[in-house]
């Protein structure tokens, strides 16, 4: 990687840690005001700006035999989250072509994966676009929790979804409340208003829906890929590993 | 107009929505988008997908917001509305791109321009590969119902598909010379001005600056 491309990594990561720190820390005074525009405009800037940046650095370090994965993927993630965005359940299953590359290619190529996924799937769903950075954090901590060997066994692989999802969903919650107000899902909505219903500010609430839905999602997106990844034919995979990038070998 | 124009356009958009934030200037924003839009494409696939999109997102926004507070209903109506706001300008944004277009405007980024061109001609595809795996499970006379079976029968071999079409396009890829350092070139450039070529980058600072003024 280039000077030029780590220090647009370094910006764009920088910049959507500080964002959802400045988020978080700076809380808004009514906990209840997420539909407050400073906090929208705040969150929509700053994870798309740094979403940006990550690309811009990634994106030409990556080898044409990882590229040539990436379109697939995006296609699963949006058909795999359309079928699933049409049952009322509170999961997303929109991070599987995410995984997949990560898990073939490396944490370089699951972070430009899941930041491009949400871009080209707003063209058709808007609603994706400011979850860049979220699914872009997805592709990049699965594709290093994988190299370090979180598909050894399958609770491995599990827990791991979990924990992954934890950390994406602290990272989606401010989108949800501050750019929506709340969530755009039925079933994910219905869990928002349990959560009030026990006396949790809406802010709280979203992010519970989150610590709940992410961490499920995950570790079964995880599961998912790690039984393509097992039964894929040695030929595909060999294809599809990286040539010029050994760091990306996972 | 080049499709950078009306991406960046859009996103704009959404700055001055956010930042301004007021029910009227969503509903304001949703008739025009809506209006603009089926003079466009002369149908209403764009009212739909909106509502398609909203539908969910208002009911959601009641289930929160609305027992919760005495002007609940008003909270959820207002982030519904810019919630429609927000997704009907976008969806007016795609009406004016088509993807030849769009990989011809991000020929200075050549990767970026495979990938996004790539996965919008896969999409069709891979709804087809989706219908076929349907269709043979239901001629072996297997139910995919529940998730279990639905992932086992539907998912997987959707995967391995689209995996192993994609493999196959790698070495093509890299003979075709994308790992190449250096610009390219395009025989015919998106049609746009001088001015919309050098001003459209300073759309979302003038959003930024309208949302402040508002």
């Amino acid at each position: 990687m280039s000077r030029s491309s780590k220090i647009s990594v370094a910006f764009g990561g920088l910049l959507i840690a500080a964002t959802w720190l400045y988020l978080v820390l700076v809380r808004p005074t009514d906990w209840e005001s997420v539909g407050g525009s400073t906090e929208a405009l705040i969150t929509l800037v700053g994870y798309v700006a740094g979403t940006i940046a990550l690309l811009v650095g990634v994106l030409p370090t990556l080898p044409a035999r990882t590229i040539a994965i990436i379109p697939v993927a995006l296609v699963l993630n949006i058909l795999l989250g359309q079928v699933t965005g049409s049952f009322v359940i509170p999961l997303y299953l929109d991070a599987v072509g995410t995984v997949l590359v990560a898990a073939l290619a490396g944490p370089s190529a699951g972070l430009a994966t899941g930041a491009l996924s949400s871009v080209v799937w707003a063209l058709f769903n808007p609603l994706a676009l400011p979850f860049a950075a979220g699914s872009a954090l997805t592709g990049w901590l699965t594709g290093v929790v994988i190299k370090k060997g979180a598909f050894k066994n399958i609770f491995a692989t599990i827990i791991s979804g979990a924990v992954i999802g934890l950390i994406t969903g602290a990272v989606a919650a401010p989108v949800a409340a501050f750019v929506y107000g709340g969530t755009a899902g039925v079933g994910t909505g219905a869990v928002v208003s349990l959560f009030r219903e026990m006396g949790n500010s809406l802010l709280a609430s979203v992010t519970w829906q989150s610590f709940i839905s992410d961490p499920l999602d995950k570790a079964i997106v995880m599961l998912i890929v790690f039984v393509v990844v097992k039964s894929l034919p040695k030929r595909t995979t060999r294809a599809l590993v990286p040539q010029r990038v050994p760091e990306d070998v996972a | 107009m080049n499709p950078l124009t009306w991406i960046i356009g859009a996103f704009s958009m959404w700055i001055v929505v956010l930042g301004v934030n007021k029910l009227g200037l969503s509903i304001a924003v949703i008739i025009i988008a809506q209006v603009v839009a089926m003079i466009r494409v002369r149908n209403v696939s764009v009212l739909a997908s909106t509502a398609l999109l909203s539908v969910p997102a208002l009911a959601s926004m009641a289930l929160i917001h609305m027992p919760y507070s005495s002007d609940g209903w008003l909270i959820a109506l207002t982030l519904t509305a810019r919630f429609s706001a927000l997704m009907s300008i976008f969806l007016l944004a795609a009406t004016a791109i088509t993807i030849p277009e769009l990989v011809k405007s991000l020929y200075r980024w050549p990767k970026l321009a495979y990938i996004v061109g790539s996965a919008l001609q896969m999409i069709p595809q891979g709804k087809q590969t989706l219908a076929l795996v349907r269709d043979a499970n239901a001629l072996r006379g297997r139910s995919v119902k529940g998730p279990v079976r639905a992932v086992k029968y539907v998912g997987l071999p959707l995967i391995t598909h689209l995996l192993s079409a994609g493999a196959a396009r790698a070495i093509p890829l890299e003979v075709a010379g994308l790992d190449r350092p250096g610009p390219r070139t395009v025989l015919v450039e998106v049609v746009e001005g001088r001015v919309e070529k050098h001003c459209r980058w300073l759309l979302p600072l003038l959003a930024v600056g309208m949302a402040w003024w508002l």
